[in-house]
C-alpha cells in the first residue's frame, strides 16, 4: 500500500505542476475567442482561432453588401491557407475616420480592434488555415454561394468557426459511393481531406487522431466502438480502409501487448470470468488452443502440462461434483467451449466419450445429431474418426 | 530453419526498397519490453516473463499513371511485415528454487510443445496494382482478408473490380496462413486445431497440413437507404473441409437520423446460423440511442471433435444512450442482457448488467470514468475504472489508470475477489515521427498477493 500511495503522490505532485506550467505557457485570448461553443466543428479539421477583430455581419448596412465587397480575394482563392480576411482598405470606404492613425484611441480603433489599448498595438489575430483542400475559386465558378457554405453568418456578431463548411454540408454534393446518389462533385475523401502518399486520410496530428461522426455509417469511436466496430468494418471495410490499414488491425487482433482499453486491470487474474462469459470474445484476437494453451500448460494447470510442473491438486471442483454429479462439466463445456479447449486436448474427451470410453453412452452432440451426422461425415471425417474409430462402421449409421 | 528462409527474403526486400527513391515510402515500426510475472492460485509453477516484441511493417506506392479527373490512377503498391517475439524468461517451480526449460524438447519433464523462446512471423508480404479499368485491382502475396464472416490470413491472391460508384466485388484464393505455412503463426486459424510440426512426439496433436482458402465478396446499394454486402467463404484440406459459411450484411440510413443494420453469417457445414445482429440507431446532435441485439454461436475447426459438440448459443440484447454535453464532456450508458440456452436437462442462463461511462477534458485534463456490472446465472462481475491524463510541454503525456474488479469464478473455489490496479504512464512524443512509452502497473488481490508489470515501447512511423 506504501508503493501505490507512493506512486499516486508523484503523479499528483507532476499533474500539478503541469497545470501551472500549461497555466502560464499559454497567452490567453482575447476576450471575443473565449466564448464557449459547444459542439463546434472539429478542432483538428478548424484549428481554435483567436479573433481580435471586430465585425459585425448582422449589422443591416454589413448585410447589403455583397461579400466579395470585403473578402476580396475569396474568389480567386484556391487553398485554405490563403487569408481571406478583408485588408483594412476594404472597410475604408465606411469607416475612413476610424482608419486615421494621428490620433489613435480606443474609441476609434477599438471599433474594430478588440481590447485596443492607446500606446499599444493591438491584439493580434489568428486563423490557422483548415486542414482540407478547398479552392472558393472552383466553388464560385460551380454557382456555389457563399451562404450555402457559411450558413449562419450573416446573423453572426462574430464570424468564427462555426460558421464554417461541416461534413454534412459538403456531403449534399460530393456524396461518397455508397452513402447516396444526392452528389454530383467528387465523394473521394482525398478531394477535400489531407491525404498521406499512399492516399489514405491524414488522419493523426499532434492534437489528436480525427474521429468521422455518428451519421457516418455510424462510425463514431465512442465508447461502444470497441464492440460495434466489428459490424461496421464488416459492411464499410472500404470506408475503414480511407483511414486505416491492416496493420491497424492486427495492433489489437494480433495479441502483441495487452491492449489496456480491452483488458483493464489485473486482467491475467480476472480472465477467467470474462472468458466464462466470452466477452470480449476471445477467439476474435486469440487462437485458444494455443495462445491460452501454452500458458495454462506452462503453468502446470493443464492436462497437457509437463510432469515437472503440472500442478497436483485439482482445477475443478471435486471429481465426484464434476464428473459424476450433476454432469457439471457437460454444462460448463455447453456455456465455454473455448474454456475448456484452453487447456484440454481432444483426448480428454475421447477417453471417456469416445466409441469405447466409460461414458460412450453419452453423447456430447446436439440434439437431433444422429439424423445430420452425415452431412458432418462427408465434410471432414477426421473429428468423426478420433472418438468413432471404425470409419466404416460410422458410413453405415450415417448415410 | 522453417522460419528463417521467408524472413530472410522479408528483411532482404525491406533493405531492397529502402534505396528506391521514386517510390513513396511507409516506416512502421514498434519495439516493446514488457516484464511481468504470471502465476495462478495452486500452480506449482509461475511464469518469469521477460518479453521482447518487435516489428517492423515497410510499403511503398508509386502512381504509374498520370491522375485521372476523377483523381484515380493506376498505382503500384508493395508491402511486407516483420515481426519477432523473444521471451528471455523462464517457468520457475514454487516449491523449489528451480527453473525448467520448457522449450527443452529433450527434457521429457519440462517440455510443453506449444512453448517458444523464439516466433518469428512475416504477417504481410504483398504487391498490388489498382486503378486499373473498371476499377480493378489484383492484390498477391501474404494478406489480411476481413469481412462480415471475420479474419483470415494468407498466402495468396485478391482480385478486386468496382465498376460503378454502386457496386464492389473481390474474390480470393490462396492457402491460409495456420502455423503449417513458413514464416507464420496460428494466431488466425480456426479455433481448436492444433497442427504442430512435432505431432508424431505429441499424441494430442495433429501434424501439419495445408488449409486452402478461397471466397468472395460483393457489396453495394442504390444509395445510403440500402446498402448490402454478401460474403462466402471456403476453406478445406486433405481431410475435408474446415469452413464454409455464407454472410449478408443490410444497412439503411433513409434519414439522418435513423439507421439500421442487421447481419448474419450462415454455417453450411452445420446449416446453422452462427451469428446474426440487429441495430437500430437513432442519431441526434448531441445523444444517440442504440438499440441492438446479437447471437453467437462458437464454432470450432471441424476437424477437432469440438465442432460437433453441442454448445450453447448466446444472445445478447443491449440498449444504449450517448451524450455528448458539450466539446468537452461525454457521457453514457447501457443495459445489457444475456441469455444462453445451456440444453435439456440443464437450464438456460440469464444475465444482467449495465455499463456507465464519462469522458471530460479540463483545464489540459482528460477524465476518463468507466464502469459495469452483470449479475445472474454466471455470477456477479463487477469493474470501475479511472484513468486521468494531461499533456506536459506539448510532447509528454502523463496517465493514471486505477481499476477495481470484483469477481468469482464458480469453477474454481480460490478464484474469487477483489483486484486493484494502478497504471501509470508516460508517453514521450519526441519527434512528430517518433513516440515512446514507458508503463508501471501493480495490482494487488487477495488470489495472487502483489504483481508488477513494467512496459517499455517505442513505435516509429514516418514516409519518405
Amino acid at each position: 500500500m506504501r508503493q501505490n500511495a507512493a506512486l499516486f503522490v508523484a503523479f499528483s505532485l507532476i499533474a500539478g505542476l503541469g497545470a501551472l506550467t500549461g497555466a502560464h505557457g499559454q497567452s490567453r485570448p482575447p476576450q471575443a475567442a473565449t466564448r464557449r461553443v459547444s459542439l463546434g466543428p472539429s478542432a483538428l479539421i478548424y484549428p481554435p482561432q483567436r479573433i481580435a477583430l471586430r465585425m459585425n455581419h448582422a449589422l443591416p448596412a454589413h448585410r447589403e453588401l455583397r461579400c466579395v465587397r470585403c473578402h476580396v480575394n475569396a474568389g480567386r482563392s484556391d487553398a485554405t491557407r490563403d487569408s481571406l480576411i478583408p485588408p483594412e482598405a476594404s472597410c475604408a470606404p465606411c469607416h475612413d475616420d476610424s482608419l486615421d492613425r494621428t490620433e489613435p484611441s480606443a474609441a476609434r480603433c477599438g471599433l474594430c480592434h478588440v481590447g485596443f489599448r492607446e500606446g499599444e498595438a493591438p491584439a493580434a489575430s489568428d486563423f490557422p488555415a483548415a486542414r482540407l483542400h478547398f479552392s472558393h475559386r472552383t466553388h464560385v465558378r460551380e454557382g456555389v454561394r457563399c451562404l450555402t457554405c457559411h450558413q449562419g453568418v450573416e446573423r453572426a456578431e462574430v464570424a468564427d468557426r462555426n460558421h464554417l463548411p461541416r461534413m454534412r454540408q459538403c456531403f449534399e454534393c460530393h456524396a461518397p459511393a455508397g452513402f447516396g446518389v444526392e452528389g454530383t462533385a467528387s465523394g473521394a475523401c482525398a478531394t477535400c481531406h489531407l491525404t498521406l502518399p499512399d492516399g489514405r486520410l491524414r488522419a493523426r496530428f499532434a492534437e489528436g487522431d480525427l474521429n468521422p461522426p455518428t451519421w457516418l455509417f455510424d462510425m463514431r469511436h465512442d465508447h461502444e466502438w470497441v464492440v460495434r466496430h466489428r459490424w461496421v468494418a464488416a459492411d464499410q471495410g472500404d470506408t475503414c480502409a480511407s483511414c486505416h490499414e491492416e496493420s491497424d488491425c492486427a495492433d489489437c487482433h494480433d495479441g502483441r501487448v495487452r491492449p489496456r482499453r480491452i483488458h483493464p486491470g489485473d486482467y491475467l487474474t480476472t480472465h477467467v470470468a470474462q472468458a466464462r462469459r466470452d466477452q470480449p470474445r476471445c477467439a476474435s484476437c486469440h487462437q485458444v488452443s494455443r495462445f491460452c494453451g501454452e500458458c495454462h500448460s506452462r503453468l502446470g494447470l493443464s492436462p497437457l502440462s509437463a510432469p515437472d510442473v503440472r500442478t497436483a491438486t485439482r482445477y475443478h471442483p471435486p471429481e465426484a461434483i464434476w464428473v459424476r454429479g450433476p454432469a457439471m462439466h457437460g454444462l460448463e463445456a455447453r456455456r465455454a467451449m473455448n474454456t475448456c479447449v484452453s487447456c484440454h486436448s481432444e483426448q480428454d474427451c475421447v477417453t471417456c466419450h469416445g466409441g469405447l470410453g466409460i461414458g460412450a453412452g453419452v453423447s456430447p452432440h446436439p440434439p437431433g445429431f444422429s439424423a445430420s451426422c452425415g452431412g458432418a461425415l462427408r465434410s471432414n471425417a477426421r473429428a468423426c474418426v478420433t472418438c468413432h474409430g471404425d470409419i466404416d462402421a460410422l458410413r453405415r449409421r450415417c448415410p | 530453419m522453417r522460419h528463417t528462409l521467408p524472413c530472410s527474403v522479408a528483411f532482404a526486400l525491406l533493405l531492397a526498397a529502402a534505396p528506391a527513391h521514386a517510390f513513396d515510402v511507409h516506416l512502421d515500426s514498434d519495439t516493446s519490453v514488457q516484464v511481468y510475472e504470471v502465476r495462478s492460485p495452486g500452480a506449482r509453477a509461475f511464469m518469469a516473463r521477460r518479453r521482447l516484441l518487435s516489428r517492423v511493417a515497410l510499403s511503398v506506392s508509386q502512381n504509374l499513371t498520370e491522375p485521372r479527373d476523377d483523381g484515380s490512377a493506376i498505382r503500384f503498391g508493395a508491402g511486407v511485415q516483420l515481426r519477432l517475439e523473444q521471451d528471455f524468461g523462464e517457468t520457475c517451480l514454487l516449491d523449489r528454487d528451480l527453473c525448467v526449460r520448457a522449450t527443452d524438447s529433450s527434457d521429457p519433464g519440462a517440455w510443453q510443445p506449444l512453448a517458444a523462446d523464439t516466433r518469428l512471423d512475416v504477417p504481410a508480404v504483398w504487391a498490388e496494382i489498382t486503378g486499373l479499368p473498371l476499377g480493378t485491382g489484383v492484390r498477391a502475396g501474404r494478406q489480411l482478408v476481413l469481412d462480415t464472416i471475420g479474419f483470415a490470413r494468407f498466402d495468396g491472391a485478391t482480385v478486386r473490380v468496382v465498376p460503378t460508384g454502386w457496386i464492389r466485388a473481390e474474390a480470393l484464393a490462396g492457402r491460409l496462413v495456420r502455423g503449417t505455412t513458413l514464416g507464420g503463426t496460428a494466431r488466425s486459424g480456426p479455433q481448436g486445431a492444433l497442427r504442430l510440426s512435432e505431432a508424431d512426439r505429441v499424441p494430442w496433436a495433429s501434424p501439419e497440413v495445408d488449409t486452402w482458402v478461397a471466397g468472395a465478396n460483393l457489396a453495394g446499394g442504390p444509395g445510403r437507404w440500402l446498402q448490402g454486402t454478401f460474403s462466402f467463404r471456403h476453406m478445406w484440406e486433405s481431410s475435408g473441409d474446415v469452413l464454409s459459411r455464407l454472410a449478408a450484411g443490410l444497412s439503411s440510413q433513409p434519414t439522418a437520423w435513423l439507421r439500421l443494420d442487421a447481419s448474419g453469417v450462415w454455417d453450411l457445414l452445420t446449416s446453422e446460423v452462427i451469428e446474426a445482429s440487429g441495430r437500430v440507431t437513432l442519431i441526434g446532435g448531441e445523444l444517440t440511442a442504440r438499440l441492438e441485439g446479437s447471437r453467437h454461436v462458437p464454432r470450432f475447426d471441424p476437424g477437432t471433435i469440438w465442432a460437433w459438440f453441442s454448445v450453447a448459443p448466446i444472445d445478447q440484447a443491449n440498449l444504449s444512450l450517448n451524450w455528448q454535453v458539450t466539446d468537452d464532456f461525454t457521457m453514457g450508458g447501457a443495459l445489457k442482457a444475456r441469455h444462453a440456452d445451456v440444453g435439456e436437462p440443464y437450464a438456460v442462463d440469464v444475465d444482467g448488467g449495465f455499463d456507465a461511462w464519462l469522458r471530460a477534458r479540463w483545464e489540459g485534463f482528460v477524465l476518463g470514468v468507466s464502469g459495469f456490472g452483470w449479475t445472474g446465472a454466471l455470477g456477479p462481475l463487477a469493474g470501475l475504472s479511472v484513468a486521468l491524463s494531461r499533456r506536459f510541454f506539448g510532447f509528454v503525456e502523463l496517465g493514471l489508470d486505477v481499476s477495481v474488479w470484483h469477481f468469482d469464478d464458480p469453477n474454481r473455489a480460490d478464484l474469487y475477489g477483489t483486484v486493484v490496479s494502478e497504471v501509470l504512464e508516460a508517453r514521450f512524443r519526441l519527434m512528430p515521427e517518433v513516440l515512446a512509452v514507458a508503463e508501471v502497473q501493480h495490482a494487488t488481490s487477495r488470489v495472487v498477493g502483489h504483481r508488477f508489470r513494467g512496459l517499455v515501447a517505442l513505435r516509429v512511423e514516418t514516409w519518405r
